[in-house]
């Protein structure tokens, strides 16, 4: 990473700004699935990597996230990696980052809670059990 | 092994073979009934009309009625004998994919005995890679050898790939190849078949005669279970199966002597497990459930806390065991490894490393490569711990339970109860604060579409958590959450990775471990990635033919995702965008029906499905199909990971 500092500012200072796009949502699902951001995220943004603005930190302004996009990334490994690649203005503009952020913000994970979902209290139940030979107080 | 008379195999009777139009076509040619006719088939008005007998004669050939029987020449065959002696071994079933140079095994197979084609029984594979996978699937499964029978020199480049993934993970395969070097193509013979796959098999032979033949595979399956375990080859010539045996006995199997640890180093072990005030136990894997047996009992003894590899490996320890876990104190004062480095005495087994002197011809696969061996990253040998021995942990328990219960006090078992009364309740709020964090992560994406792997493998669990199941496929693709979500307490539960990350291995590999758990009242889970199937899918039909336990769930991401993350970086660290990183690492236009494939080989078949609120019910119809012996493939639209 080139610039860490500049990222770290940003960073500290998203809170401060809204969430909120100029970006067309749109055009940012297509972007987002042509680009196969999917491959880490999802398709719902709560993949392997979580993306929703619940969950990520790079989600708080448009500025930060640009930047990531540019900052990211060893730029000359020798092996493959499945990081996130770097996205340099060359291959993603600005406004297609944008657009991109647009699509991100709309989306929203709201689960379940875990007592709604009987398959995780099943799991939850097998774990509580007292195993075979278990003859403990507590 | 017990069969009940339900089991007995399904006869293709001539009303089954009559059902389609290919088989009335060869039934009426092969019958000479030219004229005959069966079912719908007579309404045919644009039938042909049959061929006459000089025409069949003519391009046919040898429909003359044969001459008058006579003595046969060959009234004890050697392949006989070969398939007493497998009995003789309990090899429960050879997979084989059929071919001319051992078709005089193939008839023993089929033919001999009071009790033919059981013990072991003939198992059709549609390709010499399926058969061996089936072979790998069923020993790790087991921790004890199945065959695959193969042909000549293009059976055993078929099979490489999948011999070359049971080297890897140390898997007994017992491996035997036709050669017919007289009567056949000359190019599927050679004169030294077995150096072939000889860099990465552990044993091969040729034997020059039959008494030498029944030696061999004795020798072969003592090499396969012996440690370092693996694949091991006979080549058996096509004129020694079908050889007169004459009064030539079967010989008597004697079973390997496996080196242990000495009394001295039994001794030594027992001392520091009584004296320790907080013992540990890591565990990998074992070679057979005995030595996952013996584990239990020294942890027991001990009261130690345990860490095990079940979740990753077969034959690893318990995960629910009441002493597995990071116990209620984690500063050990001795940790023995079982298996595994890393502690104050380590008993770990000849690795396949033990066995180099094999690559004859310096090609230096995998780990018996020497350096400078760049593998991502630099090549460091690996070098055996300062407190590592050298021996076989399996073998090595009994003497060390023994030492054990000499060195066991009435003070030090009351020590070691409450210690392992403390250990079971600290390992239990351990287990429930590792589920309860996993389960708040996993409940993320919990509705969304196409549909979360985290919510497949919950709400598999679900369903088959009070069965006996076996977890046969490789679970990293997809996420890996058996790891936290099951509980793996069996020596089977889980069978691991591929070996050398080979593509093609899983429903092999599953239909093997289904093999396992036909008659065992057993079900095996299958998370199959849709790039693997892709490479030999046949094994469906091998599933659904002898009727296996076995459910496939699609994880059905529509690529070979690992490469399509790979290309993205490459193209990103490029400054080329990611835009195309789809081109050769997906299956779209058109994308792959698996549901259909799974009906074209005879599975019933489902999907595919997106909508999560569809996939418990799905499951559900998948697990009662396989609780009652039948295949069942539900095709699973899901997320990349």
């Amino acid at each position: 990473m080139k610039h860490p500092c500049l990222l770290l500012l940003l960073w500290v200072a998203a809170p401060l700004a809204a969430q909120q796009s100029s970006g067309d949502r749109a055009r940012g699902l297509e972007l987002y699935l042509e680009f196969a951001c999917y491959s880490c995220h999802g398709y719902n943004g709560t993949g392997r990597t979580p993306l929703s603005r619940e969950t990520s930190g790079i989600l708080g302004s448009e500025a930060l996230f640009v930047s990531y996009l540019r900052l990211r990334a060893d730029q000359n490994p020798i092996n493959p990696r499945n990081t996130m690649p770097n996205y340099d203005a060359a291959t993603l503009s600005d406004q297609q980052a944008i657009d991109i952020y647009a699509y991100l913000l709309s989306l929203s994970d709201d689960p379940p809670e875990i007592e709604e979902i009987p398959a995780f209290m099943d799991v939850l139940e097998s774990a509580e059990r007292r195993p075979d030979g278990d003859s403990s107080e507590n | 092994m017990t069969r009940s008379p339900g089991d007995k195999k399904r006869e293709l009777t001539r009303r089954d073979f009559l059902g389609t139009t290919a088989g009335l076509g060869a039934a009426s040619l092969l019958s000479g009934d030219a004229g005959a006719r069966q079912g719908g088939a007579d309404d045919d008005e644009n039938a042909l009309p049959a061929p006459s007998a000089a025409r069949l004669e003519r391009d046919v050939g040898g429909t003359a009625a044969p001459p008058a029987a006579t003595g046969r020449a060959v009234r004890r065959p050697g392949s006989d004998l070969m398939v007493q002696l497998l009995e003789n071994l309990g090899i429960e079933y050879i997979a084989a994919n059929p071919g001319a140079s051992f078709e005089g095994l193939q008839e023993s197979i089929i033919n001999y005995g009071d009790r033919p084609n059981e013990m072991p029984e003939l198992i059709s594979a549609l390709h010499e890679e399926s058969a061996v996978d089936m072979a790998h699937g069923y020993g790790k499964s087991e921790g004890r050898p199945m065959a695959a029978l193969i042909h000549g020199t293009i059976g055993l480049m078929h099979a490489s790939m999948a011999i070359y993934q049971a080297y890897h993970t140390q898997t007994p395969v017992l491996l035997l190849a036709g050669r017919d070097d007289t009567n056949f193509l000359r190019a599927q013979s050679a004169n030294d078949i077995g150096g072939i796959v000889r860099s990465f098999t552990k044993w091969d032979a040729h034997p020059r005669s039959l008494e030498e033949s029944l030696h061999a595979i004795h020798e072969a399956y003592r090499q396969a279970t012996s440690p370092p375990c693996g694949p091991a080859l006979v080549v058996l010539d096509t004129e020694l199966q079908k050889a007169e045996a004459g009064d030539l006995p079967v010989p008597r199997y004697a079973p390997p002597t496996i080196a242990g640890i000495t009394p001295v180093q039994a001794t030594r072990i027992a001392e520091r497990l009584i004296a320790a005030a907080n013992p540990r136990i890591a565990v990998g894997r074992f070679r057979t459930p005995q030595g996952v047996a013996h584990a239990v009992e020294l942890a027991e003894l001990v009261g130690a806390c345990v860490s095990t590899r079940a979740a990753m490996e077969p034959m690893s320890f318990p995960q629910r065991h009441p002493l597995c876990g990071p116990g209620w104190d984690t500063g050990y004062d001795f940790t023995l490894g079982l298996e595994t480095g890393g502690a104050q005495a380590a008993v770990i087994g000849p690795h396949r490393r033990s066995v180099p002197d094999r690559d004859v011809t310096g090609i230096g696969y995998g780990f018996v490569r020497t350096p400078p061996t760049p593998i991502w990253g630099p090549y460091a040998p690996p070098k055996p711990g300062e407190n590592d021995i050298t021996a076989d942990a399996e073998a090595s328990l009994p003497l060390l339970i023994v030492e054990i219960e000499r060195l066991r006090s009435g003070a030090k078992r009351r020590e070691i109860e409450a210690r392992t009364q403390k250990h079971a309740a600290a390992n239990r709020k351990a287990r429930i604060t590792a589920v309860r964090k996993a389960i708040e992560e996993r409940r993320r994406g919990w509705n969304g579409t196409p549909i979360s792997l985290a919510r497949l493998y919950t709400e598999l669990w679900s369903l088959i958590k009070d069965e006996d199941w076996c977890l046969a496929s490789p679970t990293q693709f997809s996420g890996g959450h058996n790891r936290v979500l099951w509980e793996h307490n069996r020596p089977y539960s889980h069978l691991g990775m591929h070996g050398a990350g080979g593509l093609g291995y899983c429903i092999g590999a599953s239909t093997g471990a289904a093999l396992a758990a036909k008659h065992r009242n057993r079900i095996v889970i299958n998370i199959q990635t849709d790039g693997d199937l892709n490479y030999v899918p046949g094994s469906l039909w091998t599933a659904a033919h002898h009727r296996l336990p076995m459910l496939v769930i699609m994880h059905n991401n529509r690529a070979w995702h690992q490469e399509l993350m790979y290309a993205q970086f490459m193209a990103g660290v490029r400054g080329r965008g990611g835009n195309r990183a789809h081109i050769g690492t997906t299956f779209r236009d058109p994308y792959i029906s698996y549901a259909k494939l799974g009906e074209a080989y005879g599975v019933e078949s489902e999907g595919p499905i997106a909508n999560p609120e569809e996939l418990y019910a799905a499951l559900e119809r998948g697990v009662r199909a396989v609780k009652e012996g039948r295949p069942y493939l539900i095709d699973v639209l899901t997320q990349p990971r």
